[in-house]
């Protein structure tokens, strides 16, 4: 036999109980005695027995509300229940089970069959025991999943939703558990002023469905804050993805960039349903369709960065949404379709982000499931319009130079395929007091490479703005003529001083193209050219502290002072 | 859902059908009828005449079975594709990687 | 002939080894309890009494293996039961001849 184990013997019957006891005791087990129902209540609760044998008549409590309590007492611990009786109505006995007893014995008492009913019933107390630790541990590892679960969204939330998503020109839907589908949109401002703005929807369920997404959102907000183009940070989210994601895992994604000065968005599209472009008050929307494989599955030497461009007016609107919008269902099966989305853009004109996540809600009705909805929508609009903060600085910790020049050239290799940009400010911004005008440096240094490469070295004309289609044109006759250049450079040369009380800046650029007629440089310094190609020369008359055309033209110098500068040196 | 797969007679090719649902629940049977062939085709045909649907996790497979055949050299193609399969792959841009029918 | 089941009887005089005697005694003197109770309960015309106590009693007698006293107790409980004082009272001279026969036989147990 196991080992002994408390059993409580409950009878108002002096010869009865004494009997019984004994038997328990011969047993081997330890017995506490009650004399009535209170007792046995009282008893139960002080001394915790493991098996309870019941007289079922017995006066002040009866028998049967005495087991009710003791189950209730007992909570979700498994006390075995013996009703003792002398009753022999079968319907009599019966109500011993269903009062709650898990067995009955009859009188006369006989210890061989109390000792197998202890032992079956003790048994049967046992395994409901395991199971209840089972259930206890499975329990725990549960909430502590869930803990962790909770942990990892707050980690994605801070990662994936920083950003400028909370722009005025951007309005967006995604579920808060979002962690779980892989959905992710990231939106940030360039040192130039544009948006980037990304939308993702990675394979797989679950939190491992999203796990790439932190790499990704470093790649973007890292580099889009340096100042890389569109092209340089997909094809970094590229190699990332197809590095640490197994085959067979990829994020089809759109990246847009919305620049504002130009009205233009260039947008990438690899594997995203149809992105649309809807007029500012309404009317058929330009497909934006998707040419490229999603992140993650070329290699970086076959990944196809090439984006298209497209002009917008103010107002005007691209949406994109993953395909969990798309095929959401309603009660009868039906999905909501990309022709019920294009035809409420038509109709919607400013209110279109408002109109569809609406629509998509009453298609739902009940079968509403919120966390696979995901909807981003961007508007053209004037710069000065754009309430989204600018990226700060943050130095590499040393003390900056103070005394320093740097030539950097680069030859048409060079020219063709990298961006120098984010390179030449990352070192611009080492310098202290340069780091509270980083935007305006960048855009200057922006506006003199763009000049120097496309209309110096490149000999392109300036972009015609109001004929169609100038812009696609432009970056065709530009995508051209960079493959095919031979020859030629540009070459940055930088100058600064600082001391305690003020310094400068000076940036030399130098191309080796044949200049330009610099008369019209008199007219952009007061203001009255508008062509592009003069605003862009307004725009750095604005923006430098001087400016000054050497040569043929092909030579510029910009200069930023702060403070008290000893511009002698 | 079911996967059959077929050795042609040269055994230079092997056609692998799907029918029914191409989803995440097909992935151990799909991968085991590529992995454990005796020989090593040069040509894989997926047959998609029965298939009823497939999902971004058929993509997944799709690009797996593409890296054992070889990746960049392989010779994959893609068969009988219904519209709703054909917009799908054709989003993705699918037939930049395999030939499609 | 015994009133007594012997084989009951003797499983009791094992199981509770040389407390034996002290049950004895104690049956002795709760049955002659209850029996008052019982005679208590029908001047009171108390029908629920008597079948609670009646009850009790058979309990006690099946135990012992005093099967016929028993029997008896069972009639006085059913009577209790249907509210039928009259029948219960009637049924007590018998029960309290049964008591006086088996107390001594109970006594010659203890002795042996």
């Amino acid at each position: 036999m196991a080992e002994p184990i408390r059993v409580l013997v409950a009878d108002d019957n002096r010869i009865d109980r004494t009997l019984l006891s004994r038997i328990v005791a011969h047993e081997g087990h330890i017995v506490v005695e009650a004399v009535d129902g209170n007792d046995a209540l009282d008893k139960f609760a002080t001394e915790r027995p493991q098996i309870v044998l019941l007289d079922a008549l017995m006066p002040g409590v009866d028998g049967f509300d005495v087991a009710r309590r003791i189950r209730a007492t007992a909570g979700d611990t498994f006390i075995p229940i013996i009703f003792l009786t002398s009753l022999t109505e079968a319907d009599e006995l019966a109500r011993c089970l269903t009062a709650g007893g898990d067995d009955f014995l009859s009188k006369p008492y006989n210890s061989v069959i109390l000792r197998a009913k202890i032992t079956a019933l003790e048994r049967m107390r046992q395994v409901h025991a395991t199971m209840q630790e089972q259930r206890d541990e499975i329990a725990q590892n549960n909430a502590r999943l869930l803990r962790e679960q909770q942990a990892a969204k707050d980690i994605f939330d801070s990662v994936a939703h920083s950003g400028c998503l909370n722009a005025s020109n951007i309005r967006h839907l995604i579920s808060p558990l979002a962690v779980f589908n892989g959905d992710v949109v990231l939106a940030a401002r360039n040192p130039a002023g544009s948006m980037y703005v990304l939308l993702g929807d990675f394979t797989g369920h679950g939190l491992t469905a999203s796990i790439g997404a932190m790499p990704l959102a470093e790649i973007f907000y890292g580099m889009t804050q340096k100042g890389f183009h569109l092209a340089d940070v997909l094809r970094e989210c590229n190699r990332k993805l197809k590095e640490i994601l197994p085959v067979g895992y990829f994020c089809c994604a759109t990246m847009v960039d919305f620049n504002f000065q130009k009205g233009t968005v260039e947008v990438w599209a690899g594997g995203l349903p149809d992105a649309y472009l809807t007029p500012a008050h309404g009317g058929p929307s330009t497909p934006i369709v998707s040419r490229h494989l999603p992140l993650g599955v070329l290699s970086p030497q076959r990944f196809d960065a090439s984006t298209e461009v497209f002009e917008l007016a103010r107002g005007d609107r691209l949406m994109m949404c993953t395909d969990g919008l798309l095929e959401s269902r309603n009660g009868d099966g039906e999905m909501f379709g990309s022709p019920q989305l294009i035809d409420i853009l038509g109709r919607s004109g400013p209110n279109g982000f408002d109109a569809v996540k609406d629509a998509v809600y009453a298609h739902m009705g009940e079968q509403l499931r919120e966390d696979d909805l995901t909807l981003v929508e961007v508007t053209m609009l004037d710069e000065h319009e754009i309430d989204a903060p600018m990226p700060t600085y943050v130095a590499s910790g040393q003390i900056g130079p103070r005394d320093w020049a740097l030539s950097f050239q680069l030859g048409p290799s060079s020219l063709k395929e990298f961006n120098p940009l984010p390179l030449l400010q990352h070192v611009l911004m080492e310098v202290p007091a340069l780091r509270v005008r980083g935007g305006v440096i960048f855009t200057v240094l922006s506006e003199l490479y763009t000049n120097a490469l496309d209309h110096g070295v490149i000999g392109l004309k300036s972009v015609v703005k109001s004929s169609a289609r100038g812009f696609t044109d432009y970056y065709r006759r530009r995508f051209e003529a960079l493959n095919s250049l031979a020859d030629g450079f540009v070459r940055f040369e930088f100058v600064s001083r600082a001391s305690d009380i003020g310094g400068y800046l000076k940036i030399r650029v130098l191309d080796s193209g044949p200049g330009f007629d610099t008369s019209i440089v008199e007219a952009a310094r007061a203001q009255t050219a508008n062509a592009y190609h003069g605003r862009g020369l307004n725009l750095l008359f604005q923006l430098c502290d001087s400016l000054t055309f050497h040569g043929a033209g092909n030579d510029v110098e910009a200069c930023f002072r702060w403070g008290d500068p000893d511009v002698s040196n | 859902m079911t996967i059959r797969s077929e050795v042609s007679p040269d055994g230079r090719g092997v056609t692998i059908a799907v029918e029914g649902r191409f989803d995440f629940s097909a992935h151990r049977d799909f991968r085991e009828t590529y992995e454990q062939l005796d020989t090593t085709p040069e040509q894989f045909t997926v047959d998609m005449r029965d298939a009823t649907y497939l999902d971004s996790s058929a993509l997944g497979m799709l690009l797996l079975l593409r890296d054992h055949a070889g990746g960049d050299a392989a010779e994959v193609r893609i068969v009988n594709c219904n519209p709703a399969v054909r917009k799908i792959l054709t989003i993705s841009n699918f037939e930049q990687l395999f030939e499609i029918r | 002939m015994s009133r007594i089941d012997e084989r009951a009887i003797g499983e009791l005089r094992e199981l509770m080894g040389p407390d034996f005697g002290a049950l004895i005694q104690a049956f002795a003197s709760d049955s002659r309890s209850q029996i008052d109770a019982i005679d208590a309960a029908l001047a009171a015309s108390d029908a629920e009494r008597v079948r609670r106590v009646a009850h009790s009693l058979r309990g006690a007698c099946v135990n012992l293996g005093a099967n016929d006293l028993a029997e008896l107790c069972e009639r006085v409980e059913a009577s209790g039961r249907a509210g039928d004082c009259a029948t219960a009272g009637t049924l007590m001279a018998s029960v309290k001849r049964e008591l006086e026969a088996i107390g001594s036989e109970l006594i010659e147990y203890v002795r042996h």
